[in-house]
């Protein structure tokens, strides 16, 4: 967890979205076919970056253009929780923290394109392994 | 009689250059080539054939192209052409005439790689006794000596002697009229046919001239003229008899050559179908691709749930941890707070709170230091004992257990492994097509489909040419009994000028009759006479001494007879096999043509005994025999004694390397 504290001053987002080269790999994602819409590499990409405990950070000098309506992307709140959840220190703008750990999902994604495929299945293992070295570490 | 005296091929199958086998030229004149399978036993049979014919056969029957005849290190070295050449004698009663034939194929000028047989010319070359004949004179020459027709008595494969069983069905099929053709060939009835048609040729003038004149005279004149109309349309039915005959010669001659192209273009059919189905499964893969992709990319709408979940867990895992170390610190602080508030009872009242004794000094003193480790203990625990905290906790993990994970991963797993699988299908699906077009290249697509299609339609056409001849026979049977009821009616009326056509009309008829008679009768004789050979010969082969002979039908068909003279209704291969030998036998004893007999791989099919029987004919069945024979049917050690003295020449089929094989003689 973050030990990063909250900073009331700042809003937090209603609309999100992505740098010019994340939204190239969300655009390849779709025209490979790999993704029917942006929306659900762009959840993907959020779920990427925390599955590999990437932390949301404050400030990235990175010009990022509007994509979703917060509304649309977590229509049943399930991402926003789960960032308060995990991320503590940004529980009062988890859209602004999901706006980054999709820029850092989208690159975990684009590394792991072999060629113009791109398995699901194999980022799920690697989550699942990632979190299973930390649990061990954190058992001893 | 045709005698061999000389065979060299030249690039001939597995020989390659020049290799020359020599014979002695004579009757009684047994010659042994060993080889074993693949050497080129086939190949020395095909290349006489090939030699005479200009055509060579494969073991189905189909013709080999140039090509393929072609020895492939000849081929690989520049040299495409392919050649044999025969020295032969021609045995006449006016002494021997030496014949040479030389056939050979190469590619046309200006061609270097050539693919198909319009790519090659053919050089023939006839030396008749010392004179250098036209090229045009090859096939007349090769017809006077041993015609095609009847080569398939003198140049065979034991393994095809199964054509001689559809000899024995009594309503015979086209190929088996043809096998009969060639018998009555060898025996010569076509020569004395050929007066039954001049006689009724003359039959029908006298009928017609008679007819003619008999409508001149009251009361028989309208029988005559059914007698003409009648006359006019048997006439006009034999004509369309005769033209289906013709035509079922045509039909089964283009046949046989588009069959012939298909074996050609065999490989070609084989691409061509490789082709289509790689492209099925190519379109059947790329359907199930496109819907698997479509099934994925629904199930990732909702996989960042699954990827999340580890994640989750790991979180919850944590927080249960300090969930549960509150829980217990509080709970803990709960119990020392009671502890505490008894003991600073107990030691305010100075008695005991259980028994109500007083409490002695040392144990009072006692009771003030636990008293002081529980307030240090409580105050240790109030740092984590936050009850707020706690409630946070709660509400966080049963806010992450709600984010419950997809389940869809093992789906999706499967489904990416199916499209592996579909991937690598793909590729090797795309391998063989790329082959396949490989082979296909530059040969029109359509070629062999029109190949298969025009044999379709002979072999429909052949069919109905097949009918009509049977409806035409039948509609001649009633013209000619209409005919005979007219002629009754007309009576045998004396008047001048048509008694004289009248006699030569029946005489006419009745010399026709007694000629077709005695064609009939020289036919039955010859079948007989066929009959008797062929049973001679059939219980000199057979082992089975039940078997008293063989029965001929009208087709030339034998069948076996046992003891009791009744037919054997089913019978072996090897029966089969000894069965086709004794009709060869005896077609040639009965020949009015004779050859050599050159014999692949005859014993095939037979077990030792049969073989020894077979061995000790085999000298008296032609003039000149030629076995080729491997060594799983004659043992050269243990067989050869039923021939021993009577083998003139012995060679050797070497297979030197693949492809190529030498012939050598046994010394």
């Amino acid at each position: 967890m973050t030990e990063q504290q909250d900073k009331p001053a700042e809003r937090d987002l209603v609309q999100i979205g992505a740098s010019t080269s994340s939204r190239a790999v969300l655009e390849r994602l779709k025209e490979l076919g790999h993704i029917a819409e942006l929306m659900d590499g762009y959840r993907l990409a959020i779920a990427v970056a925390i599955g590999f405990g990437r932390l949301p950070r404050s400030k990235v000098n990175v010009e990022r253009k509007t994509m979703f309506a917060v509304g649309n992307l977590d229509p049943d709140g399930a991402l926003k929780e789960a960032i308060r959840e995990i991320y503590p220190a940004v529980r009062a703008t988890p859209a602004r923290a999901a706006e980054d750990l999709a820029e850092q999902g989208l690159e975990i994604i684009e590394q792991n394109f072999d060629g113009d495929s791109f398995s699901f299945s194999g980022i799920v293992s690697r989550v699942a392994g990632a979190n299973e070295s930390a649990a061990k570490s954190q058992a001893t | 009689m045709m005698l061999l005296k000389r065979v060299e091929l030249e690039n001939f199958g597995p020989y390659f250059g020049t290799q020359t086998i020599e014979l002695k030229g004579d009757s009684n004149e047994l010659v042994l080539v060993h080889g074993e399978n693949m050497a080129g036993k086939t190949s020395l049979l095909n290349a006489v054939r090939w030699c005479l014919y200009g055509e060579a056969k494969d073991r189905s029957g189909a013709s080999t192209p140039t090509q393929k005849l072609i020895n492939a290190d000849a081929w690989d070295a520049g040299d495409k052409r392919v050649g044999v050449s025969l020295d032969l004698l021609d045995r006449t009663s006016e002494g021997d005439v030496p014949i040479t034939l030389h056939r050979q194929r190469q590619p046309r000028q200006g061609i270097s790689s050539p693919t198909a047989e319009k790519d090659f010319s053919t050089h023939l070359a006839v030396d008749l006794n010392g004179h250098i004949l036209a090229e045009d004179q090859f096939d007349d020459t090769v017809n006077s000596l041993l015609p095609e027709s009847i080569s398939r008595f003198f140049l065979f494969d034991g393994e095809l002697l199964r054509e001689y069983e559809e000899l024995l069905q009594e309503d015979s099929t086209a190929h088996a009229r043809q096998v009969k053709r060639a018998i009555e060939m060898i025996l010569g009835v076509p020569a004395v046919q050929n007066g039954k048609t001049d006689l009724a040729a003359l039959q029908k003038d006298a009928a017609r001239a008679f007819n003619r004149e008999a409508k001149k005279h009251k009361g028989i004149e309208e029988a005559a003229r059914n007698a003409e109309t009648l006359q006019d349309e048997a006439e006009h039915l034999e004509a369309e008899q005769e033209k289906l005959h013709s035509q079922e010669e045509s039909v089964l001659r283009s046949l046989r050559a588009v069959k012939e192209e298909l074996s050609k273009h065999a490989h070609l059919a084989e691409s061509a179908r490789l082709l289509a189905t790689t492209e099925q499964t190519l379109e059947r893969l790329d359907g199930e691709r496109v819907q698997k992709l479509l099934d994925r990319r629904e199930l990732a709408k909702e996989v960042w749930r699954d990827v999340l979940a580890p994640r989750l867990r790991q979180e919850i895992f944590g927080l249960e941890r300090e969930h549960t170390q509150i829980a217990e610190a509080i709970n803990e602080t709960r119990d020392l707070e009671i502890k505490h508030l008894e003991r600073e009872k107990s030691i305010a009242d100075e008695r005991c709170g259980t028994c109500g004794q007083p409490i002695p000094d040392d144990l009072r003193l006692q009771e003030q230091n636990k008293l002081t480790q529980v307030i240090d203990r409580i105050d240790q625990l109030k740092s984590v004992a936050d009850e707020t905290r706690l409630n946070q906790l709660g509400t966080a993990i049963g806010r992450m257990r709600d984010i419950a994970p997809a389940g869809v991963d093992s789906a999706i797993k499967q489904l990416e492994k199916d499209l592996v699988k579909i991937a690598i299908d793909e590729h090797k699906a795309e391998r063989e097509k790329e082959n396949a077009e490989s082979d296909l290249r530059g040969v029109d697509p359509k070629l062999v489909p029109e190949f298969e299609q025009r044999r379709d339609h002979l072999n429909k056409h052949l069919g109905q040419i097949e009918k009509a001849v049977k409806e035409t026979e039948e509609a001649l049977g009633e013209k000619h009994v209409a005919l005979q009821a007219q002629k009754r009616a007309m009576g045998e009326k004396d008047e001048p000028g048509l008694m004289r056509l009248r006699i030569v009309r029946d005489m006419t008829e009745e010399l026709l009759d007694a000629y077709e008679r005695s064609v009939d009768d020289l036919t039955d004789d010859l079948r007989s006479n066929v009959e008797r050979q062929a049973s001679e010969i059939f219980r000199e082969l057979t082992t089975d001494k039940t078997y008293s002979g063989l029965r001929i039908n009208s087709n030339y068909g034998l069948t076996i007879l046992d003891m009791n003279n009744s037919e054997v209704p089913v019978r072996s291969a090897g029966a089969e096999q000894v069965v086709a030998l004794s009709l060869i036998g005896a077609l040639n004893r009965l020949a009015s043509r004779r050859g050599p007999v050159i014999m692949d791989t005859p014993f095939g099919r037979l077990d030792r005994q049969h073989r020894e029987n077979i061995l000790r004919f085999i000298p008296t069945l032609a003039d000149q025999v030629a076995l080729l024979v491997h060594s799983g049917e004659i043992d050269p050690e243990r067989d050869l004694e039923p021939v021993k003295g009577k083998v003139s020449a012995e060679l050797d089929i070497i297979h030197i390397a693949s492809g190529r094989s030498e012939l050598r003689s046994r010394k």
